[in-house]
């Protein structure tokens, strides 16, 4: 869902006034903003006011990108100083101070919830795998094979249509069929 | 919701629904909040199959960023809403004084030029009015000799005898903005050196 021009897209709807579609950037990128700001902050809660925060100023300079760089890059730069601002404000040193603008989804997120996490916040997560892992173990062959390629493996659909060795249509319907059949075991998980 | 547009769903979260349905599938998303939940939902599962951590509370950060927007004043203007009128009165401003002191010096050139050595005054279409006679006072001998005296002082010091100079020039547009730039929301590029958040290296 990574694609640039949809993301041009959506900066056009939020210019001309479309909450919605800011709606969508949030969802899409919230995930990256958050591990990029758990790198400078050890608390959970304040990781969320961050982001909470830095969307909030991207929304508010939004009339002004001019789309000189991706969306995604300038909103890693308001994410970066937004965190180092409330290091300063708070007179702590930052805890990784080495960036890797490339990739910040390589940084052990895991490792570092494992320390801070809630048990009660362990117990539902650990729930929630299970509950996808059962779900998928429960789909029949042709659709567990099509969402594990696709979502483990990252083939393309003509990858999986060769592989499966049926039309690329077949594979988008399967893929589909799949999320539908695990988003209605744990639908109530995530909601 | 139709399966149609639930499949188009599932095709565009792995970044395979062709360009000429994403447009109207992007449309849909943005009007319907039914439709981004289940977006949020393909997107987690995707997560979770693939075992990537997720921090708890940030299934509710959404809502708290749109409830956040919901209630700040300093919303963003529609692109196509026009400049502000002071983008256009500032330079209209400038160019008015700076012609007040031009028509205010032409009048003044127009005045010593129309003073004859005889010592009369005539004026714009004076030919057939009455002339009105300019009687040069006699000079005082003792203000004659303090203003020759004063002009040798003033030589002396290297003093050139023009008392005021009034300069008058419009202010450029970037100096405009630079006045009205505003501080307190990031730029274009949030990490130029201009901005709030930028100092912490």
């Amino acid at each position: 869902m990574s694609n640039e021009p949809s993301d041009t897209t959506l900066v056009k709807r939020v210019q001309k006034g479309d909450k919605g579609a800011f709606d969508m950037l949030v969802l899409k990128y919230q995930h990256k903003i958050v591990n990029l700001v758990m790198r400078y902050v050890r608390d959970q809660e304040q990781a969320l006011d961050i982001t909470q925060e830095a969307f909030i100023k991207a929304y508010r300079a939004l009339p002004r990108f001019r789309g000189d760089s991706a969306f995604y890059t300038w909103l890693y730069r308001i994410a970066v100083n937004t965190a180092k601002n409330h290091l300063a404000a708070q007179r702590r040193r930052p805890m990784d101070i080495e960036l890797d603008m490339q990739d910040p989804e390589q940084y052990d997120l895991h490792a570092k919830l494992k320390e801070t996490d809630t048990p009660e916040g362990v117990t539902i997560s650990q729930e929630l795998q299970k509950t996808v892992e059962k779900a998928i173990q429960g789909l029949p062959d042709d659709l567990r094979t099509a969402i594990i390629l696709r979502e483990l493996d990252g083939m393309s659909y003509e990858e999986i249509a060769q592989t499966m060795e049926c039309p690329v249509g077949t594979v988008r319907s399967r893929i589909f069929r799949a999320r539908d059949a695990i988003s209605k075991k744990v639908g109530t998980l995530i909601k | 919701m139709n399966e149609t547009i639930r499949m188009q769903l599932s095709a565009y979260v792995d970044g395979e629904l062709p360009e000429s349905e994403t447009e109207l599938l992007l449309r849909r998303l943005s009007q319907d909040p039914t439709l981004r939940a289940e977006l949020a939902e393909f997107l987690e599962i995707g997560r979770r199959m693939r075992g990537e951590p997720t921090l708890p509370g940030i299934h509710a950060l959404r809502g708290r960023i749109a409830a956040a927007l919901d209630n700040d004043e300093a919303m963003p203007e529609p692109a196509d809403v026009p400049e502000p009128r002071r983008s256009f009165a500032k330079p209209i401003g400038g160019i008015a004084i700076a012609a007040s002191v031009a028509l205010v010096a032409i009048l003044g050139l127009q005045q010593t030029a129309d003073v004859g050595d005889s010592g009369t005054v005539a004026g714009e279409g004076a030919a057939d009015a009455p002339v009105v006679e300019y009687v040069v006072p006699p000079e005082d001998s003792e203000l004659r000799e303090f203003m020759r005296m004063h002009g040798e002082t003033n030589s002396a010091q290297g003093a050139n005898g023009m008392n005021v100079r009034i300069v008058s020039f419009p202010l450029r547009e970037d100096e405009v903005e630079a006045e009205a730039e505003d501080p307190a929301i990031e730029a274009e590029n949030p990490a130029s050196p201009a901005t709030p958040d930028i100092g912490v290296e």
